[in-house]
Parts: structure tokens; C-alpha cells; sequence
């Protein structure tokens, strides 16, 4: 098989296992049927890792460039597959990976849902590996089109809004995305990002205002796939009400692969250095506003999808320096943050289905709860702990190597002490959505209320656990050889091998206090005053028309700031 | 109220502004139109793919992993949406012969069952042609599909209850079963189609079974898999479409 | 430079229409205006450096740009997708919430 065949593998295993699903599905349920969904996730999950072995040692070499089917480099669908979507591909396999495997046991199930996943999953290696403009539109509609489907699968009145309210936002950016593919297409007459590199060097005025508002379309229009502020306002909704391993890769894995593979175009662009470093500095700010949204919310779910957005904004942010360094450390929070927020959509999700409330300030018990519903060995509960001690920076685990390696990036600017203070929220939000593990308060009708409104029967099955156990080890893994990681992610991405390591006595510092401010925000936000504030945040105006304005005022001054640069 | 309406056209016509300072640059720029990719593909499209119609040769060939990728975006969204009428609360009731309750309502007519019922043999005709001829001529397999699934609803509304022109269910080949059945097996080969290479073994398969049969082609072989492909997506739309109409009509409640 | 202008004026329409109209199945049919805008703005600049469509036989024809009508072919068929699955996600909302309304259904999804 040659190189460019054996690249499209992890793009055409999944397909081929969503190809056995849907015949699958045409069988209407019998043993046949299951056996070809199994072996149809078996084929799209599993064999795309024999795959991804089999490239690797291509990709050290350099990686391989080439057109589909190897038609002319002029109209033919130009593809990458380097360092970046390697790793990209291994990001995307393994939150889906874990999240079909707790799907298993907590729904949602069913040959359509593994059909519309494994084309998801696809989609991801797809966006990962183009070099070219239209098929990247394809790949983003793909990858839209299977999440609008998969949020509105959990049947909830309020995900169809939310799925409606996506698809609405995200279709008419993808307008956007048309008009700047055909600016692009009217000066340089190609669509691969080589060809439209070379063609507008050559243009005595390197494209003008055509190829700079062309620019700004195209990344406001990915932008709003990655929930940077100001376009994050779709997220919330349709990451807390759709399926809880829905939830999972969507926060995990779905938010990510379109940033990295805008990276990979603005990389070619004139004016793309200058959009991301401007999209750097939004990624700033939505670390540290998503994170203060996230610690007013009292649904749990939905705090987690406010942090979801916080912690995009410490991968944007390292990732709009674009230098490989910076690269790597993105990727590596990126990574990171697969791991552990799929954790804590997972073992939230079967902790809140277990209560029956999804309300931080009444669930109390959890782990008693935990333990009627079959978790005899309190798995979900360490599973929980070793998210939220991930997201909240703490040694050994894998956040705190992550964002300390973003920080160090940013070492003596605004930028960094705005990630800081981001970082005692982040601590103060956890501390907040741990004392669902308080012992229930007595007098409180907790099993009356607890139980009304619980999923009947839930049990903790093999999977469910199994699945968890995976994204734990994982986690802690590498927290615990973080500087080996670092090391081969910068090799992969062309880095130079970082100085320090992980755990230095400054960074061990730095976690204390980053502890020690958390707990003084989160006795603050848990006083009187503190949860008015909260229900003030909470309760603010978001409308439909305020989406789309956002996504406009964005786009318009991304348009103005790269009009100037240019 | 006159103050919200006076506020929504603000915001409409802020929203405008706002996208049209962005695109007006765009849109508006007096640059020539390339014509280089137009003259490559006048110039070698024929040779490289034996499609005279040069939009086909594009999206079959040169660009057919694009192509995929649409055929998965319909898939993806008329599976979803047949999911989501299917799982809805409390459809209304449908009668036992397979059509919809209400089907001798205002504006269902013997008149259209009976002309549906006769008209869809030569649709599914008229389908079949536009899916076969793509490569020659404007249409293939999305717009084939779509005519074909446009048959089968005039099918499915020939034989509502009460038909003169109905085909008893039981023996109709265009149960949503079978549609189902057809569009997994159509999505399985235009998959296999797509893969690297695979165009170019169909190619060569055919060449090698005419040589053996004594028939010089050539010609035919070039433009094989892009007629393997208008077919394969041709069956997969019009399952695909044909499904999703037949549920709406309550047929999945047969 | 008119029909740009209408191009535009047909894109901004849609546009504001989503911006403004609370009907959910408004809003789907201005994502279907504003995705006919750029089918149309690609398929009537495409065929500015030709006359002829791209079907080959005959001599000397000058075709129209091919790439652009393949293109939105691939973009129609995404804007069609994309009105269904709108269309069945506002039917189901419809008849959970009986309304279109979307701030009606805003208001009454956060009571739930």
C-alpha cells in the first residue's frame, strides 16, 4: 500500500465501519445486525490505531503531501499529513474511543447513533488532514451536520433548540466561509493552500483587500467551530443537553480539530500570522470570562461546557503565538483536556443520571448514590477526582503540566496573570461542583427528590466503568511522565525540546497558590453576595439574534484589525 | 410593540451592515476571472476521466473525495432526520393499509392517486436516464436520485388507501425496508469506489474484460467509475430521499 | 456591478431575516436565501470568461469555468441538507412546544 493510500486509512476505516453500522440498521435489530454494528465500531475505532503505527514513522521523516487518488495538484484535492495530524488523529481516536465505549452502556444506542458517530469520527481525521479550501467546507459540514444530529439524539425539547440554534449559527458562518473561498478562488484560481500561497506571492499587492477580507471570513467561520469569545454562545446549551458521551467528544475532541486545522491554512495565508495572533488574544479572554460564567452556573453539566470554553481559550491562546513551541504546548493542552473533560462528562453525567438532578447546590451524596447504582468500588468518584484535580492544575497529573508549559509561554504579560487568576477560578468552579460528594444535609428530602426524577435502573455497567478507567489511567499517565509526552509531541511538531521539566519547585509554587486563591474565590462565591452575582450572570439576556450579532461584530473586527496590518 | 419592531430593524439592518462592509471588497473587486484551471481541464479532462460533460469529469474525478463527503453530509442529515420524525410523540394514527389517516382529506383525490400511480414508472424511466447520463450530458447521480425518489413517492401515493392505482404493500419492491437495504448497499459501494485507486482497478478491470471479449474499451473503461458512481449515488439519494418522504407519509407504519 | 449588487442585496436579506424574524421556519428558509446568494454570486462570475457550457464536442467553444458549477453543486446539495434537518428539528419543537416562536420557546424551555 503506498503512502498516500495508507494516509486516508484512519479517514476511510471509520467509513467503513459506519458503511457495516448502516446496513446494520437496514437489518431492523437480530443478532446479525449486532454483530455487524460491533465489528463496524470494532473497524472504524480499533484498526485506524494499526494505521496511524503503520504512518508514524512517515510522518518523523517529514510526512507526506499529496492529491486524492493522485489527480493533478491543480484541481485535485490537495491532502497534509505530517506531525500535526498525527497527533490531531490521535486526539480525535482516542476521546471517540472512550466515549462510544461508555456509550455502550449509557445509551444513546443503536446502529443509526454508531452510523452518524463513526462518520464523525471520520469527519475529524478528515479536517486533520486537508490542504485544501472546499474540502475543508466539506469536512466542517460533515463534522457540523453529525453533531446537530447527535445533540438533537439525546430528545430533549431543549436540545433540539440548542441543535437548532448550532445549525442555524454555524450554517450561516459557513456562508461566510464560501465567500471568502471565493475571493480566494477569483485572485489565485486554485483551492489548495500550496497553490493559493504561491499564486498570491506572486500578486504585485499579495491579494489586497479581497485576499485579507477573504481571510477574515474563513477564520471567523472556524472560529465559531472552536467557541472562542465572542462566537461561544451556541455551546453551552448544546454541549449540557446532548447525550453524556455526546457531551464528551464534543467538549473532548470536536471543538479542537477545526482550530488545528486552521492553523494549517492560516499558516499559508498573507495576513494569517496577524489573525492568529489576534485570535490568541480572544483566546485569552475566554479563558478567564468562560471561567466566571462557569463557576456562577448551578447546572452541572453546564458548568462543565462554560469550562469547556475557559479551557479552549488556554489552547487558543497558545496557539495563536504559532511558532512550534507555542504549537506544541496548545496541542498538548488540547490533548489533555480530551482526557480529562471527557472524564468529568462522564462520570458527572452517570453521577447527576444516578441522582435525578443536574442542581450543584441540591445533589449532595453522590458517592452513596454512586454505590446503589452498581459502583461498588467508587470508580466514578476517583474517576471524577482525577478530572477535576486534571482541570484544576494540580501535580502530578496532566493539566498541570499543560498549563503550565502554556504559561510559560506568556511569562511576565497581561496574558499571564489573566490565565493565572483564570486558573484559581477553574480551582474555585471545582471546589463548587465537589460538594456533590458532601454527605446529604439532613433534614433535606434528598432520596425523595433524588430519586423522582433518576434515570429507572440506571446501572454502572462493564463498559461504562471500563471506559472511564481508560481516560483515568490516561490522565494520570501522563501527569506522571508529562516531560516524556512534552518531548515527543515537539518532536512530531518540529520543536525544539523544552528546557525545563514539569515539576520544578516554581511550578509546585505556582499550583499552591493557584490553590490557595481558588479557595478564597470559592468562599466568596458561595456567600450571600457571591450567589446573587451568580444568579445575575446566570440569569443575562441570550438570545438567537445576539448569536448571530456577536458572530458578525467578531468577524467585522477581525476584518478592520487585519484591514490595518495589512 | 412598535418599539420591538423598530429594535428588529435595527438590529437587521446592523446585522447587513455589518457583512456587507466585510464582503462588499470581496464581491465587488474587478479582478479578472482564472482561467487556467478552466483550460487544463478543456484540455486534458477528456483523457483523464472519459467524461465529456467537464462538471462531471470535476466532481467524479478530479474532486470526487469532495463528492464523498456530500453523499456522507445527505446521509448523515436524512438519517437524522428520519430518526427524528420516527421518535416523535404521538404521531398521528395511520390507517392499516399503510397510508395516512387523513389521506382522503382536502387535496387527496383519486384523481392524484390514480395519475401518480401511472406516472411513476415513467419518472423512475426519466430518473434512471439522468442518473446513467452524467457524464455526457447535464445531470448524474444526485440529480438522478432525486427524480428516482420522486417515483417511488408516486408510488407510495398511488397505493394510499383507497387508490385506484395502489400496489398492495406486500409486494411493493419500495417498502422502507427495502429502500434502507438499497441505500446501506449503494453508501458500501460508493465508498469503495472512492477509495485511492479504486476508480483506476474498475478502469482497468474493464478494459481487461473486453480485451478478453474481443472489444477494443478503451473509452468505456476511462469513464467506468464515474458511471459506477453516478449509479451508486443515484440509488443511495434516491433511497436516501424516498425513505425520508415514505416515513412522512406514514409509510414505516405499515 | 448590478447583479453583484443584487447578489448582495439577496444575500443581506437573508440575512437580516435570520437575524430578525422569530419564526423558526423563517429562519430556515433565509439560510436557504442566503446559500442560493453565493450559488448564484459563483455560477454568474464563473461564467464571465466563457460562453459555452462545459460539455465537450464541437470545435471551438469557449466554456464557462467548470469548477465553480462542481463546486455548488456540492454546496447546493450541503444547503439542502442542511434546510431538512432545520426543518425536521423546528417540527419537533413545533410539536413539543406548539409554537415556532423561538423566544416563546426560549421562555417556556427555561420554566422546564
Amino acid at each position: 500500500m503506498s503512502d498516500s493510500e495508507l494516509a486516508m486509512l484512519p479517514v476511510f476505516l471509520p467509513l467503513a465501519g459506519a458503511a457495516l453500522s448502516l446496513l446494520a440498521k437496514a437489518l431492523h435489530g437480530g443478532a446479525k445486525a449486532r454483530a455487524l454494528e460491533d465489528s463496524g465500531a470494532f473497524i472504524g475505532l480499533a484498526l485506524p490505531w494499526a494505521a496511524l503505527a503503520a504512518m508514524l514513522p512517515r510522518v518523523l521523516a517529514g510526512g507526506v503531501s499529496f492529491t486524492v487518488s493522485g489527480w493533478s495538484g491543480a484541481i485535485g484535492i490537495a491532502q497534509r499529513f505530517d506531525g500535526l495530524t498525527w497527533l490531531v488523529d490521535v486526539l480525535g481516536l482516542t476521546g471517540a474511543g472512550a466515549a462510544y465505549l461508555y456509550s455502550r452502556g449509557n445509551g444513546p444506542k443503536g446502529p443509526l447513533f454508531t452510523t452518524v458517530y463513526l462518520i464523525q469520527a471520520s469527519a475529524l481525521a478528515m479536517t486533520a488532514a486537508t490542504a485544501d479550501l472546499f474540502n475543508l467546507f466539506v469536512c466542517l459540514e460533515i463534522l457540523g451536520l453529525a453533531s446537530y444530529v447527535l445533540v438533537a439524539s439525546s430528545e430533549k425539547p431543549g436540545a433540539f433548540l440548542a441543535a437548532f440554534s448550532y445549525l442555524a449559527v454555524s450554517s450561516a458562518a459557513m456562508v461566510f466561509f464560501l465567500f471568502g473561498l471565493f475571493g480566494f478562488y477569483r485572485v489565485t484560481g486554485t483551492l489548495s493552500y500550496e497553490g493559493i500561497q504561491a499564486a498570491l506571492v506572486a500578486l504585485p499587492d499579495g491579494g489586497g483587500a479581497i485576499a485579507t477580507m477573504s481571510t477574515a471570513c474563513l477564520a471567523a467561520a472556524i472560529a465559531i467551530r472552536v467557541a472562542v469569545m465572542p462566537v461561544y454562545g451556541w455551546l453551552p446549551d448544546a454541549h449540557a443537553l446532548a447525550p453524556h458521551a455526546v457531551s464528551a467528544i464534543l467538549s473532548g475532541v470536536l471543538i479542537k480539530t477545526p482550530l488545528f486545522a486552521l492553523g494549517r491554512l492560516l499558516g499559508y495565508l498573507p495576513s494569517g500570522q496577524e489573525a492568529m495572533a489576534l485570535i490568541g488574544s480572544a483566546g485569552v479572554v475566554t479563558a478567564l470570562a468562560a471561567v466566571v460564567v462557569a463557576l456562577s452556573q448551578k447546572d452541572a453539566k453546564r458548568l462543565l461546557a462554560y469550562h469547556s470554553i475557559s479551557q479552549i481559550g488556554y489552547v487558543v491562546a497558545a496557539w495563536g503565538l504559532g511558532a512550534p513551541a507555542a504549537m506544541a504546548a496548545a496541542f498538548l493542552h488540547a490533548f489533555y483536556h480530551a482526557l480529562f473533560k471527557g472524564l468529568l462528562f462522564l462520570s458527572v453525567g452517570t453521577i447527576t443520571d444516578a441522582a435525578g438532578t443536574r442542581n450543584v447546590y441540591e445533589l449532595r451524596g453522590a458517592a452513596g448514590t454512586l454505590g446503589k447504582s452498581g459502583d461498588r468500588f467508587r470508580l466514578v468518584g476517583v474517576a471524577y477526582a482525577v478530572g477535576a484535580l486534571s482541570i484544576m492544575a494540580l501535580p502530578p497529573l496532566n493539566g498541570f503540566a499543560s498549563k503550565n508549559a502554556i504559561g510559560y509561554l506568556f511569562k511576565g504579560g497581561w496574558r499571564y496573570w489573566a490565565l493565572f487568576a483564570a486558573g484559581a477560578c477553574t480551582v474555585a468552579s471545582f471546589l463548587k461542583l465537589s460538594m456533590i460528594f458532601l454527605p446529604a444535609r439532613r433534614g433535606a428530602p434528598a432520596d425523595a427528590a433524588g430519586v423522582a426524577g433518576s434515570v429507572p435502573g440506571l446501572r454502572i455497567g462493564g463498559t461504562m466503568k471500563a471506559s472511564m478507567l481508560i481516560l483515568a489511567s490516561l490522565c494520570v499517565a501522563t501527569g506522571l511522565f508529562a516531560d516524556a509526552t512534552t518531548a515527543a509531541v515537539s518532536r512530531l511538531l518540529g520543536a525544539p525540546p523544552p528546557a525545563g521539566g514539569a515539576f520544578t519547585a516554581a511550578n509546585l509554587l505556582k499550583a499552591l497558590q493557584t490553590l490557595a486563591l481558588g479557595a478564597a474565590v470559592f468562599g466568596l462565591a458561595m456567600s450571600k453576595p457571591g450567589k446573587r452575582l451568580a444568579a445575575a450572570i446566570r440569569g443575562r439576556p441570550r438570545s438567537f439574534a445576539g448569536l448571530v450579532m456577536a458572530f458578525l461584530g467578531g468577524l467585522a473586527v477581525l476584518a478592520a484589525a487585519l484591514a490595518r496590518f495589512g | 410593540m412598535r418599539r420591538g419592531k423598530l429594535l428588529s430593524a435595527a438590529t437587521g439592518l446592523a446585522a447587513a451592515s455589518l457583512a456587507l462592509a466585510v464582503l462588499a471588497p470581496v464581491v465587488m473587486s474587478d479582478v479578472d476571472w482564472p482561467t487556467a484551471a478552466r483550460d487544463t481541464i478543456a484540455a486534458d479532462g477528456y483523457a483523464a476521466t472519459g467524461a465529456t460533460n467537464l462538471v462531471s469529469a470535476i466532481y467524479l474525478g478530479y474532486r470526487a473525495f469532495d463528492t464523498l463527503g456530500e453523499t456522507i453530509v445527505l446521509l448523515v442529515a436524512l438519517a437524522g432526520s428520519v430518526a427524528l420524525v420516527a421518535s416523535t410523540p404521538g404521531r398521528p394514527d395511520l390507517d392499516r393499509d399503510g397510508g395516512p389517516a387523513d389521506s382522503r382529506g382536502p387535496g387527496h383525490t383519486d384523481i392524484i392517486n390514480v395519475i401518480a400511480g401511472k406516472l411513476a414508472p415513467i419518472v423512475l424511466l426519466f430518473g434512471t436516464y439522468v442518473m446513467l447520463y452524467g457524464h455526457t450530458s447535464p445531470g448524474g447521480g444526485f440529480q438522478g436520485g432525486v427524480v428516482l425518489a420522486s417515483g417511488v413517492i408516486f408510488i407510495a401515493i398511488g397505493r394510499r388507501a383507497g387508490g385506484i392505482g395502489r400496489i398492495s404493500p406486500s409486494i411493493t419492491a419500495f417498502g422502507p425496508r427495502t429502500l434502507s437495504v438499497i441505500e446501506a448497499i449503494a453508501f458500501a459501494t460508493v465508498l469503495a469506489l472512492s477509495f485511492p485507486g479504486s476508480g483506476a482497478a474498475l478502469a482497468g478491470l474493464i478494459e481487461a474484460t473486453g480485451a478478453s471479449a474481443g472489444v477494443a474499451a478503451k473509452g468505456v473503461a476511462a469513464v467506468g467509475p464515474i458511471i459506477a458512481l453516478n449509479i451508486g449515488i443515484g440509488l443511495k439519494v434516491g433511497s436516501g430521499v424516498a425513505l425520508l418522504c415514505v416515513m412522512m407519509l406514514g409509510g414505516d407504519q405499515e | 456591478m448590478i447583479r453583484r449588487l443584487l447578489v448582495l442585496a439577496l444575500f443581506g436579506t437573508g440575512l437580516a431575516g435570520l437575524v430578525t424574524k422569530r419564526n423558526l421556519i423563517k429562519k430556515a428558509y433565509a439560510l436557504a436565501i442566503m446559500n442560493s446568494a453565493i450559488v448564484i454570486l459563483f455560477v454568474l462570475e464563473g461564467a464571465a470568461i466563457g460562453s459555452d457550457a462545459p460539455l465537450l464536442g464541437g470545435a471551438g467553444k469557449l466554456f464557462v469555468d467548470p469548477i465553480p458549477q462542481a463546486l455548488m453543486l456540492t454546496a447546493i446539495v450541503v444547503g439542502v441538507c442542511v434546510s431538512a434537518l432545520a426543518l425536521t428539528l423546528a417540527y419537533r419543537l413545533y410539536r413539543h412546544f406548539g409554537t415556532l416562536d423561538i423566544d416563546e420557546i426560549k421562555r417556556r424551555i427555561g420554566h422546564e
